[in-house]
C-alpha cells in the first residue's frame, strides 16, 4: 500500500454565493467532483474526513448519511486552519494501517455573516469570556499585536509584508478560483485602510464561500489522466507552548526537524511551499520554523526569495487565503490542495516548472493570543 | 467597557498551591509541576507591551474604535486587556475586571 492523493476538486471561492447554496450542498459538489477526478464511485469510499466549521448541528456521521457513504473510518477536525492538514495526516496513517482503503476528505464552508460572527465571538470559552467583551473583532487584533512583535524582533517594515502579499496576488492571477486576481501595487498595499494597527485591508483574508475535496487511496488506483501524489512525512503539534510565548514560533518549530528526517529530504529540496496565511506574519513564521528561511533571516528571505521575479521561491501559488479567499474549513485545504495540484502538474498558468516536492502546512486554533495547532505534510509527485 | 457594570480590582489568575506558579487565563492543572492544586489569585499590575486599535468590525453598525493591549505582569503572565485610550509601550497600568473580562487603566 502506497497511500496517495489520487483525485482533487475545488469549487470557485466567492464572496457572494448563490442564495440556494449551503455548506452541505458545497460538500456534495466537492465530493462528487473529486470522485469524478479519481474515477471512483461513491460506494468505493470507506473513509471520510470532514473539515467544516458551519455544518451545525450536523456532524460527520450525519454527513456520511446525507452523502450516502458507508464507512469503516471517520473523523471530524476542529482545529481551525490546521484541520485539513491534520486530517490528511490521520488519513495517511489510516490507509497505511488498513483501517480504510478509500478516504474522502471534504473541506467546505458557506459562511453566513451573522452566524460566523457569533461563532467567532464564542470560538472557545477564553475568547467568549476574556476577549469578545473587550471589543475584540476576531483574530485581527491578536495578530496585529503579533505582527508588531515580529516587526520589532526581525526588523521588518510594512513594505516587507507588502512584498509577501503582492507576490501572492501575482500568483492568484493564474488561479481561476481566486476571489482577487487583479494586480496589487505597493502604494495600494501601504495606503490601504487600517483594520487593526498595523494590519490593513490586504493583510486580512477575505471571508468567502468555498469547498474542496481530496481522494486518498493506494497510488495504483490513480487514473491515467494524472500522476498520484504521495506523502513522504508529516508533522503535527497541538498546544506546543501553553500560550506562554510570543507566537513568533509556531508548533512547527517542535516537529519540523523530525519531519524532514522522516521525509529523507530537506527544506532546500522543496519546489514550493504553501503555508496557511491567515496573516502575512504567520507565513513568515511557518517558513522560518520549516527552515525554508535560514538563520532567522526573514527580511533577507523576503527581499531575495519572494520579491524578486527571477529565481523566486514559490510560496502560496494559489494566491493563498489573502487573495484566493478564506472559506472556513476549505481555507485550510487551500494550501495542501495547491501543492497537490502543482505536483500533479495541473497548475495551469501558475504551474511551477517540474515540481516534484512540496510542503503544505495548516495553522490555527487560536486558544487565546495565537494559534496552537499546526500540521505539515511533505508531498511528492509519484511517477 | 460597559460604564454601568460592576468592576473589581485586579484580574483573576490561577496559582499552583504546590509550586506557586501563577497563570492567566486560569488552568486546571499546573503546566509547570503537574499538580492538581490550582487556587484563584489576583494580578493587579502590568506593563504595556503592544497595543492596537480595532478600527473595523465586520457587520457592526456605528462601530467605535476600541483600544486593546498585550500587557505583562511582574510574574510574566501575559494578558490581552481593554484600555480606555492610547497607552504607549512601557506604560504601567492597574488591572481590573468587568465580569470576567480584563481591563487596564494607566
Amino acid at each position: 500500500m502506497t497511500p496517495a492523493i489520487i483525485g482533487i476538486h475545488e469549487l470557485p471561492n466567492t464572496r457572494h454565493p448563490a442564495p440556494e447554496a449551503s455548506t452541505l450542498t458545497y460538500m456534495a459538489d466537492a465530493l462528487s467532483g473529486a470522485l469524478d477526478d479519481a474515477q471512483m464511485k461513491l460506494s468505493d469510499v470507506d473513509g471520510f474526513g470532514m473539515v467544516v466549521f458551519s455544518a451545525d448541528p450536523d456532524k460527520a456521521a450525519d454527513l456520511a448519511w446525507r452523502l450516502g457513504v458507508s464507512l469503516k473510518w471517520i473523523t471530524q477536525a476542529t482545529h481551525g486552519g490546521s484541520s485539513a492538514v491534520n486530517t490528511m495526516c490521520h488519513a495517511w496513517r489510516a490507509l497505511q494501517s488498513g483501517d480504510a482503503s478509500v478516504i474522502a476528505i471534504v473541506a467546505a464552508d458557506v459562511p453566513v455573516q451573522a452566524k460566523a460572527r457569533a461563532a467567532s465571538a464564542a470560538y472557545n470559552s477564553a475568547r467568549r469570556d476574556l476577549l469578545t467583551p473587550l471589543g475584540y473583532s476576531g483574530p485581527n487584533s491578536l495578530f496585529a499585536m503579533l505582527t508588531q512583535r515580529q516587526m520589532a524582533k526581525f526588523g521588518l517594515s510594512k513594505e516587507d509584508y507588502g512584498h509577501m502579499v503582492i507576490s501572492q496576488r501575482n500568483w492568484a492571477k493564474g488561479n481561476p478560483i481566486a476571489v482577487y486576481k487583479e494586480p496589487l501595487t505597493m502604494d495600494e498595499y501601504v495606503n490601504a485602510g487600517l483594520v487593526c494597527d498595523p494590519l490593513g485591508r490586504y493583510d486580512c483574508p477575505p471571508t468567502s464561500a468555498g469547498a474542496s475535496c481530496i481522494i486518498m487511496a493506494d497510488a495504483s488506483h490513480c487514473p491515467k489522466t494524472h500522476v498520484p501524489v504521495g506523502i513522504r512525512a508529516i508533522g503535527q503539534s497541538y498546544n506546543y507552548d501553553n500560550q506562554a510565548g510570543d507566537g513568533l514560533r509556531t508548533g512547527l518549530s517542535k516537529v519540523s526537524a523530525k519531519m524532514w528526517e522522516q521525509a529523507g529530504v530537506s527544506a532546500e529540496d522543496m519546489d514550493l511551499a504553501c503555508c496557511y496565511d491567515d496573516y502575512p506574519a504567520m507565513v513568515l513564521a511557518q517558513l522560518n520554523d520549516l527552515r525554508i528561511i535560514k538563520n532567522d533571516d526573514i527580511k533577507g528571505f523576503i527581499r531575495n526569495r519572494v520579491a524578486i521575479g527571477d529565481g523566486r521561491f514559490p510560496v502560496n501559488t494559489s494566491g493563498g487565503l489573502l487573495s484566493a479567499g478564506q472559506a472556513g474549513g476549505a481555507g485550510g485545504m487551500l494550501g495542501p490542495i495547491e501543492v497537490i495540484r502543482q505536483l500533479m502538474h495541473r497548475g495551469g498558468d501558475r504551474q511551477v516548472p517540474n515540481a516534484k516536492l512540496g510542503v503544505a502546512t495548516g495553522y490555527g486554533q487560536v486558544l487565546y493570543r495565537y494559534g496552537s495547532a499546526v500540521g505539515a505534510a511533505v508531498l511528492e509527485r509519484l511517477s | 467597557m460597559n460604564d454601568t457594570a460592576d468592576t473589581t480590582t485586579g484580574v483573576t489568575i490561577s496559582r499552583c498551591g504546590k509550586c506557586g506558579t501563577g497563570y492567566y487565563p486560569t488552568r486546571l492543572l499546573c503546566p509547570n509541576c503537574g499538580a492538581n492544586a490550582m487556587k484563584p489569585d489576583k494580578a493587579t499590575d502590568a506593563v504595556v507591551e503592544e497595543t492596537t486599535v480595532v478600527r473595523h468590525n465586520a457587520g457592526q453598525q456605528n462601530w467605535q474604535p476600541r483600544h486593546l493591549a498585550t500587557v505583562r505582569t511582574p510574574e510574566n503572565q501575559i494578558i490581552v486587556v481593554g484600555l480606555e485610550g492610547p497607552a504607549p509601550r512601557g506604560t504601567k497600568i492597574k488591572l481590573f475586571e468587568q465580569g470576567l473580562a480584563p481591563y487596564g487603566r494607566a
